[in-house]
C-alpha cells in the first residue's frame, strides 16, 4: 500500500490510535457489565475497514523503518493491532522471524535494540489489558513465552489451529448443553478435556480454557446472533477462514446444528435430584470399571474392564502426563500394566479378587492428586457378594443392582469367608482367582419366601414382576438385567414388561417429575422413549398402577448411562483385528527414535503384516518411508531390534532432523490397520545437527523463546558431568568424540547427544569417560543421578555412534554412583569388571556374590539372587518382581515396607539412576538415605542387574 | 428430558432412523436394517462370537418383531454376508490359534467403478463409517454400503475420513483355478495325514447327496449310513463354530482337519464352501447359477445362487452387481448388467465348477 506522504505515518498512527482507542474503550465498557465474568477484549477485534487496515500496515512499517522513536511510540495501539495480526498468521514456528519478515527494518534499523523493542510490545499489550480489559495470556504457552504469548493470545485463534478447533467442536457436539453454551469457562474446560488426540500445539492453545470457551461459544452461535465474546467482524473473519476448507466447514456446520438444537429445545438438565451433576461439573461421566467373568477351562476367571479415565484431564493438568507415562496397578492383577496402557481399552485378568479397602486402579508413583482423583471417581461395587448374569459366549456380566430373576442363570461371587445362603440351586464352581468363592446359580422359575429372605440377608434381591429392557437400537452395553448404556444423541427406547394385568405405568427419571403412561390394551409390554438424556448416569423408576393410579402393583428400576462418544481413547479398540500399542502412550518422535518408547502389535497369531514408518515435515509432506514385513504378534523386544537396526541408520539422519512427525502404521489387507502418529512436539528450544563433508558435525539452536538469557553448555564424553559455556547464537562444532549440548532458557531445556566422528572411535577405542565423585553423601548421589539423567533424557540423533557414546557415558556414571554408594571393596570390583570385560565376567560376578554382604541374611539374599536370576531374564517386570521377592526381608529391616517399590528403586539406581529424577523427591531422598545406611541394598541390586545382563548376553551369544 | 410413549411401529421407525437408514422406506426386519444392527452390535462387542452378535440383535428386536418372523438362522446368514464382504473378519482369538472370533475390519473402500465406491469395515463404538464431511450419502443395498462421489475428489475425501483404499485386485484375490478333482484330492491327502479325531460332539455335515438347490436342507448330523469325507461344522464353547473337513466311517468321525488351512486370516467358510462346490462337481451334481431376466429392464439380468459361496466369489459378484432380495428358492441374488453375464458365468464355472442355467422367464 502506498499513499502516505513522507512523514505522514506519524499522523496516520495518531489518527488510528484515537480511532482504536474509541473502539476498544466502547467494547470494554460494553463487556464490563456482562456477568458472571467479564469477557476480555482482543486486539484482533479492531474492526478496521479494509482501507484503514492497509493504512495501519504501512504506517507501522514506516515507523519501524524510521527507528520507532518516541514520536511514534506515543501512538502505540496500531502496533498492538499489528502484532496481533502477525499472531493470526503465526503457524507455530518462530514468531519473531515472521514479524521481521513482514516488517522491513525490524532488527536492522540504525541503533535498533531487538530486546528493548520486543519488551516494548509486551508492555503495550499489558497496557492494553489494563486500559481496555484486554486478554491476558494464560496456560502452558504463556508460561514459556512471556512476550509472544501476548500477540498470539490477541490473535484469538491462529489460522493454523482453526481446522482442529472445528474438528473438536464437531466431535464434542453430543455433549453440548444449554448450560455449557451459556458458560464459556465450563465449555472451555469440557472441550480442553477432549483434546488428548490432537496435536501438541493445539493442546497448548487449549490450556487457556477461558479463551477456548469464548471462541467456541462464539463459533457455535446462530447465523444472525451477536456474540458477547467477539465482535461480529472478528467472528465472521474466523468463520470465513474456517469454512474456506471443506471439511472444517462441514464440521462446524454440524456442530452449530447441534448447538441450535440444544438452544431451540431449551433443554436444561434436571436440577432436583439429578444424578448427572451440578453446575460447574460438565465432565463426561467416568464409568466405573466393570467386573466380568469368563469361563475358562472349567472355571470362572474374573476380569476388570478398564474404564476411560481421560475425562479426568479436565480436573487436573497432570492427569494426561501421568496416564501416558506411568505404570498402573490394578487391584487383583499381579503385575503393573505397561506405561500408558490405561489409555487403551482392555480387559485385565485378575488373579486375586479386588480388596474393598484398596483403590481399584492407581498409578505407580503417581501424584497424590491424580491418584486421589482416580480413587474417588473409579471404584467397583461393594461386596461381599457380586451377581453376574450369564451371557452367550461363556461370559458373565456383573449385575450392579445385585438382583436375580426367577428362571435365569447367574454366577455369584463372594469373599471366601462370606457365608452363602443355603440354596439348593447354588452349585459351587471353580474360581480361577484367589480370595473368592464362585457359585453357579440356576434360579428356579418359582422361589420360596424363605429363599427370598436368605438372599436378602446376603444383600441380594429377587425381581419377578417387572422387567425393563432396551429395545430397537442395540445398546452400547446391556447387562441383561438392570444397567444399559447408549451414546449421547441416540434414542433410549425401553420396554416395560409385566405378567400382571395393569392399566397405567408411572415413569420417573432421576427422581424428577413422574409421567403416568397408559398401558396399551391387550399388550404384554409398554414401549416408551427417553429423549435428550444428558451425558451421565440416570436412574429410571417404573411403577405399575391400577386405573386409579393407586396402589402400586409392582415396580422396577433401570440404570441408564449415556456415554460421551468422544474420541479420547486411543484408536486400537479391542475389536480391531490388529492393535498397535505404544509404551508410553502417545510417544514423541524423539522418544521413539532414541528407544525411550516402544511399540508392540497384537494380531492373529503367525500372520504376516506390513509395518510402515513414515517421516513427515511440518506441512505433513512425506520425507521418507520405510516398509518392513513383520509377523504378528510383534513384541516390544521385536520393535527394539527393528529400531536398533533401522531407525538409527546414518542415511536417515537428514530426514529425521527435518521431520516434525512420524507415522507408524501396521496393516494387513482385509484384516486390520492401526497407526500411531508421533509428533516431535512443540519445543521452544530445538537443536539441529548438520553433517559436514569431512564427516564431522555442526550444531545450531532454533530458539523460539523470547530470546534473551538462553544459556548453552557443552559436555564432552571425556568429562560428561562438566559443562563448558557456548554462545547460543553461534553454530557449534561438535567435538570428535561427540558429547552433549544443553540449552536452557528459563524453565525450558533442550539437550542433544552429539555424534562422534567414527574414525576417531576406531583410532582410540579405549578412551573412556572419567567421572569424578567426592564423598559418600546424599548431595553427591543426587549430583550423579542428575548428571545421568541429563545424558539419559537427551535427544538422540539418528546416528548409531551417538548412541554408543551415550551408553559409554551412562555406564560410566552408573558405575561411579554404585562405587560411591556400595563401598570401597565393591568399587574395586567394579573397576576390575571394566578391566576384564566379558572375558572373565563370571569370575567377577562370583566375587560380587561373595561381597553382597557378610551377615547370614545378606549371604542368603545373595545366594537367592544367584540361584534365581535365570528366571528373571524375560523382562524388566520379571526381574523387578523376582528381586522384590528376594529383597523383602532386608528391605523391611531397613524401614522399607513395600518391597516392589524398593525393588524398582534399587534396580533403577543400579542400572539407570537417571530414571529416578521423575520420582517424588521426598521418596527418592528417603530411599537414598536407606542405601547410604545399608549399602547391601545397592550391592544386591547391582549383582542382580549385572547377573541378568551376563546371562542374557550368554544366552544371546549361544543362540 | 422427555418421556414419549411409542407403539411398536414407532419404536421400529426410530430405530431404523437411528441406524442411519431411511425409516420411510426401510423396515426394521429388512436385510439393510438387520445388517446395520449387526454392524452396530459388533462395533461395541467385538471381539465376539457370531452367537453373541446374533443374540444381541435378536434381543433388541424381539419386542418389536410381533410376529416372530426373524429367526436366529436368518440373522446368522446376514452376519455371514457381512463376513464375506469384509465388514467383519473372522480371526483366531489373539494368543489362541484354535479358537476363532469376529473382529472389526478396518474402515476401507473399494472403487467399483470411477465415482462408485463400496464401503467396508466397521468403526468401534457405534461411529458411522463416514459422516457428512465426505459430501455424499451412503446407499444401503442389502448387506452392502456404497456411495457415489466424483472420482476427482473421492480419494482425498475418503482418506480424510480415515478410510483406507483397497485395490480391486487385492480385494478380489481368489484361489488359483484348479480342477475340482484336484481340490478334493488335496483335501483328502491332508485327511490321510491327520491324526485320529476321537469323538466330536454336535458335528454337522453338509450332505453331498442332498439337493444343491436348498442349502439349509443339506446340513445335518452324521448318521450310521454315512461313510466318506465331508465338509462339516463343529461348535465351540466360546468361539465361532469351526469349519472342518472330516472323514467319517459309519457315522463315526475318524480324522479331521480344521479350516482354514492356508491362511489363518481368512474365514474357514471360504475354504469349506469351495471344497463343497468341488465335491458336488466331482459327484456330477455341480452347484447352480441361474440367470433370468429382470422385469422391465432388458439390459439387466438376475443371478440366483442356491448355496453359499466363498467371500472372494461374493465380492466378485458384488462388484459388478447389486445384491437384491433372493426369490424363488435362491440363497443369494444379484442384479447385474447383461454385458457382464458372460464374464460372471465364466468366473463361477472356472472357480466353483458351477453349472450356469439361463432361463427365459421374467423375475
Amino acid at each position: 500500500m502506498e499513499g502516505i506522504a513522507p512523514g505522514g505515518s506519524l499522523e496516520v498512527l495518531k489518527y488510528l490510535h484515537k480511532h482504536l482507542d474509541d473502539k476498544f474503550q466502547a467494547l470494554h465498557e460494553h463487556r464490563r457489565v456482562l456477568q458472571p465474568a467479564t469477557p476480555p477484549v482482543f486486539a484482533l477485534e479492531h474492526d478496521l475497514s479494509g482501507s484503514d487496515f492497509d493504512l495501519l500496515l504501512v504506517a507501522v512499517r514506516e515507523a519501524v523503518a524510521q527507528g520507532l522513536d518516541a514520536r511514534f511510540r506515543a501512538w502505540w495501539l496500531p502496533f498492538v493491532v499489528y502484532a496481533a495480526e502477525i499472531g493470526y498468521d503465526y503457524a507455530g514456528g518462530e514468531y519473531w522471524p515472521l514479524f521481521a519478515q513482514k516488517t522491513p527494518g525490524w532488527e536492522t534499523s540504525p541503533g535498533w535494540n531487538v530486546s528493548t523493542n520486543r519488551n516494548r510490545i509486551k508492555q503495550w499489550f499489558k497496557r492494553f489489558a489494563v486500559e481496555y480489559g484486554g486478554a491476558e495470556p494464560k496456560g502452558g504457552f504463556a508460561a514459556n513465552f512471556s512476550i509472544i504469548a501476548w500477540p498470539i493470545t490477541h490473535a484469538v485463534m491462529p489460522a493454523y489451529l482453526q481446522q482442529q478447533l472445528a474438528q473438536l467442536l464437531f466431535e464434542s457436539r453430543a455433549v453440548l448443553t444449554m448450560e455449557l453454551l451459556n458458560d464459556p469457562h465450563a465449555l472451555g474446560a469440557c472441550l480442553a478435556s477432549r483434546t488428548s488426540g490432537y496435536t501438541e500445539r493445539f493442546q497448548i492453545f487449549c490450556t487457556n480454557q477461558n479463551l477456548l470457551g469464548q471462541v467456541a461459544a462464539a463459533l457455535l452461535l446462530g447465523e444472525d446472533e451477536e456474540s458477547p465474546y467477539l465482535v461480529r467482524s472478528t467472528l465472521l473473519r474466523l468463520v470465513d477462514d474456517l469454512t474456506n476448507e471443506r471439511q472444517s466447514r462441514a464440521w462446524l456446520t454440524r456442530a452449530k446444528r447441534s448447538a441450535d438444537l440444544v438452544r431451540s429445545s431449551g433443554f436444561l438438565p434436571e436440577t432436583s435430584g439429578s444424578v448427572a451433576g451440578s453446575r460447574g461439573q460438565h465432565l463426561p461421566t467416568i464409568i466405573n470399571p466393570k467386573l466380568l467373568l469368563r469361563r475358562e477351562g472349567g472355571g470362572w476367571r474374573p476380569f476388570l474392564d478398564l474404564p476411560d479415565l481421560t475425562p479426568l484431564q479436565a480436573q487436573h493438568k497432570q492427569v494426561d502426563q501421568e496416564l501416558r507415562n506411568l505404570r498402573a496397578k490394578v487391584e487383583g492383577h499381579p503385575r503393573p500394566l505397561a506405561r500408558g496402557r490405561l489409555l487403551y481399552p482392555d480387559k485385565v485378568p485378575l488373579s486375586t479378587w479386588p480388596r474393598p479397602s484398596a483403590p481399584v486402579i492407581q498409578l505407580e508413583r503417581g501424584s497424590p492428586v491424580v491418584n486421589s482423583l482416580i480413587a474417588e471417581r473409579c471404584s467397583i461395587t461393594p461386596g461381599p457378594w457380586w451377581v453376574f448374569r450369564k451371557q452367550e459366549g461363556g461370559v458373565a456380566i456383573e449385575v450392579k443392582g445385585k438382583f436375580v430373576r426367577p428362571g435365569h442363570e447367574y454366577v455369584l461371587a463372594g469373599w471366601v469367608e462370606s457365608a452363602l445362603p443355603a440354596l439348593p440351586w447354588a452349585v459351587k464352581a471353580t474360581a480361577l482367582a484367589d480370595g473368592v468363592d464362585i457359585f453357579d446359580l440356576r434360579v428356579p422359575p418359582t422361589i420360596s419366601g424363605a429363599e427370598i429372605s436368605q438372599l436378602a440377608n446376603a444383600g441380594l434381591a429377587v425381581i419377578s414382576d417387572v422387567s425393563i429392557q432396551p429395545v430397537g437400537l442395540v445398546p452400547g452395553s446391556w447387562d441383561g438385567e438392570g444397567a444399559v448404556e447408549w451414546l449421547a444423541g441416540e434414542p433410549a427406547i425401553l420396554a416395560v414388561k409385566s405378567a400382571r394385568s395393569t392399566e397405567k405405568c408411572a415413569v420417573s427419571v432421576d427422581r424428577g417429575t413422574t409421567s403416568v403412561l397408559e398401558w396399551p390394551a391387550s399388550k404384554p409390554e409398554l414401549i416408551f422413549a427417553l429423549d435428550e438424556l444428558e451425558v451421565g448416569t440416570h436412574d429410571v423408576q417404573v411403577a405399575l398402577l391400577t386405573a386409579d393410579t393407586h396402589p402400586k402393583l409392582a415396580g422396577g428400576s433401570l440404570a441408564i448411562t449415556i456415554r460421551d462418544p468422544h474420541t479420547n481413547l486411543e484408536k486400537p479398540t479391542e475389536g480391531a483385528g490388529i492393535r498397535l500399542f505404544a509404551t508410553p502412550a502417545r510417544p514423541k518422535l524423539t522418544e521413539l527414535w532414541d528407544g525411550r518408547a516402544s511399540v508392540s502389535i497384537d494380531g492373529p497369531l503367525d500372520t504376516k503384516a506390513e509395518l510402515a514408518i513414515s517421516l513427515r515435515d511440518d506441512a505433513g509432506k512425506e520425507l521418507l518411508q520405510q516398509r518392513h514385513s513383520v509377523v504378528l504378534p510383534f513384541s516390544d523386544n521385536a520393535w527394539a531390534r527393528l529400531a536398533g537396526q533401522e531407525l538409527r541408520k546414518r542415511k536417515l539422519l537428514g530426514a529425521y532432523e527435518k521431520a516434525e512427525s512420524c507415522e507408524v502404521s501396521v496393516s494387513r489387507s482385509g484384516v486390520g490397520f492401526a497407526s500411531l502418529i508421533c509428533e516431535r512436539g512443540f519445543h521452544p528450544l530445538r537443536w539441529i545437527l548438520i553433517k559436514q563433508h569431512n564427516g564431522g558435525h555442526e550444531a545450531y539452536l532454533i530458539n523460539r523463546t523470547d530470546g534473551d538469557g538462553t544459556q548453552v553448555q557443552l559436555f564432552s564424553v571425556e568429562a560428561p558431568l562438566t559443562g563448558e559455556a557456548r554462545d547460543s547464537r553461534q553454530t557449534i562444532t561438535v567435538p570428535e568424540s561427540g558429547g552433549l549440548l544443553q540449552a536452557t532458557s528459563g524453565n525450558v531445556t533442550a539437550t542433544i547427544i552429539l555424534p562422534p566422528e567414527p574414525n576417531r572411535l576406531l583410532q582410540r577405542p579405549s578412551d573412556r569417560p572419567i567421572v569424578q565423585y567426592a564423598d559418600n553423601s546424599l548431595p553427591e548421589l543426587q549430583r550423579l543421578i542428575c548428571g545421568h539423567a541429563r545424558w539419559l533424557n537427551a535427544g538422540l540423533p539418528a546416528d548409531p555412534f551417538a548412541q554408543h557414546q551415550r551408553e559409554i557415558v551412562l555406564n560410566a556414571i552408573t558405575t561411579a554412583l554404585v562405587s560411591l554408594a556400595a563401598g570401597n571393596r565393591w568399587a574395586h570390583l567394579e573397576r576390575k569388571r571394566l578391566r576384564v570385560g566379558d572375558r572373565r565376567s563370571s569370575d567377577v560376578l562370583e566375587e560380587m556374590r561373595e561381597l553382597v554382604g557378610e551377615a547370614p541374611s545378606q549371604r542368603a539374599l545373595a545366594q537367592q539372587i544367584a540361584s534365581r536370576i535365570w528366571q528373571w531374564l524375560d523382562s524388566s517386570a520379571t526381574l523387578s518382581a523376582g528381586f522384590a521377592n528376594a529383597i523383602g526381608t532386608i528391605a523391611a529391616a531397613n524401614g522399607i515396607d513395600d518391597p516392589h517399590t524398593a525393588a524398582d528403586f534399587l534396580l533403577r539406581l543400579a542400572s539407570r539412576p537417571g530414571s529416578l529424577v521423575g520420582w517424588d523427591e521426598t521418596e527418592r531422598h528417603r530411599y537414598l538415605k536407606c542405601v547410604l545406611r545399608s549399602p547391601v541394598l545397592i550391592r544386591a541390586a547391582r549383582f542382580a542387574v549385572l547377573g541378568t545382563d551376563a546371562l542374557r548376553q550368554a544366552s544371546d551369544g549361544g543362540s | 428430558m422427555k418421556i414419549t410413549p411409542l407403539t411398536g411401529g414407532e419404536a421400529a421407525e426410530r430405530t431404523v432412523h437411528a441406524l442411519g437408514l431411511d425409516q420411510t422406506a426401510t423396515d426394521l426386519l429388512s436385510t439393510e436394517a438387520v445388517c446395520a444392527s449387526l454392524r452396530r452390535a459388533a462395533s461395541f462387542m467385538c471381539p465376539a462370537t457370531p452367537r453373541q452378535l446374533v443374540g444381541a440383535v435378536l434381543e433388541a428386536f424381539s419386542t418389536l418383531d410381533e410376529s416372530s418372523s426373524m429367526t436366529r438362522d436368518q440373522v446368522t446368514e446376514r452376519l455371514d454376508l457381512l463376513v464375506s464382504i469384509g465388514d467383519l473378519v473372522e480371526l483366531p482369538r489373539q494368543g489362541d490359534r484354535r479358537s476363532r472370533q469376529l473382529y472389526l475390519a478396518p474402515p476401507s473402500y473399494v472403487a467399483k467403478a470411477p465415482g462408485q465406491y463400496l464401503l467396508l469395515g466397521v468403526r468401534p463404538n457405534g461411529a458411522p463409517i463416514v459422516d457428512e464431511s465426505v459430501g455424499a450419502e451412503v446407499a444401503y443395498e442389502r448387506h452392502t454400503r456404497s456411495l457415489d462421489l466424483s472420482a476427482e475428489v473421492a480419494p482425498d475425501r475418503l482418506r480424510a475420513a480415515g478410510l483406507h483404499e483397497l485395490s480391486r485386485e487385492h480385494w478380489l484375490r481368489s484361489p488359483r483355478t484348479d480342477p475340482a478333482a484336484a481340490v478334493v484330492l488335496a483335501m483328502r491327502q491332508r485327511l490321510d495325514r491327520a491324526p485320529e479325531s476321537g469323538q466330536i460332539s454336535d458335528l454337522t455335515i453338509i450332505d453331498p447327496a442332498a439337493s444343491v438347490l436348498y442349502y439349509r436342507g443339506r446340513r445335518r448330523p452324521p448318521s450310521d449310513g454315512d461313510s466318506g469325507d465331508f465338509v462339516a461344522r463343529r461348535p465351540q464353547a466360546y468361539g465361532a463354530d469351526l469349519w472342518c473337513f472330516v472323514r467319517i466311517t459309519h457315522g463315526t468321525p475318524r480324522a479331521l482337519v480344521d479350516l482354514p488351512i492356508d491362511d489363518p486370516a481368512t474365514p474357514g467358510c471360504d475354504e469349506a464352501w469351495r471344497v463343497q462346490a468341488a465335491i458336488d462337481a466331482v459327484a456330477g451334481r455341480s452347484q447352480l447359477m441361474r440367470v433370468r431376466s429382470a422385469a422391465g429392464a432388458p439390459k439387466i439380468r438376475i443371478l440366483d445362487l442356491f448355496g453359499p459361496v466363498p467371500g472372494w466369489a461374493q465380492r466378485y459378484l458384488g462388484l459388478a452387481g447389486i445384491p437384491v432380495s433372493p426369490t424363488r428358492g435362491a440363497l443369494l441374488s444379484y442384479r447385474v448388467p447383461i454385458s457382464v453375464i458372460g464374464e460372471m458365468a465364466a468366473f463361477v464355472t472356472d472357480m466353483l465348477w458351477m453349472h450356469v442355467r439361463e432361463e427365459g422367464g421374467v423375475a
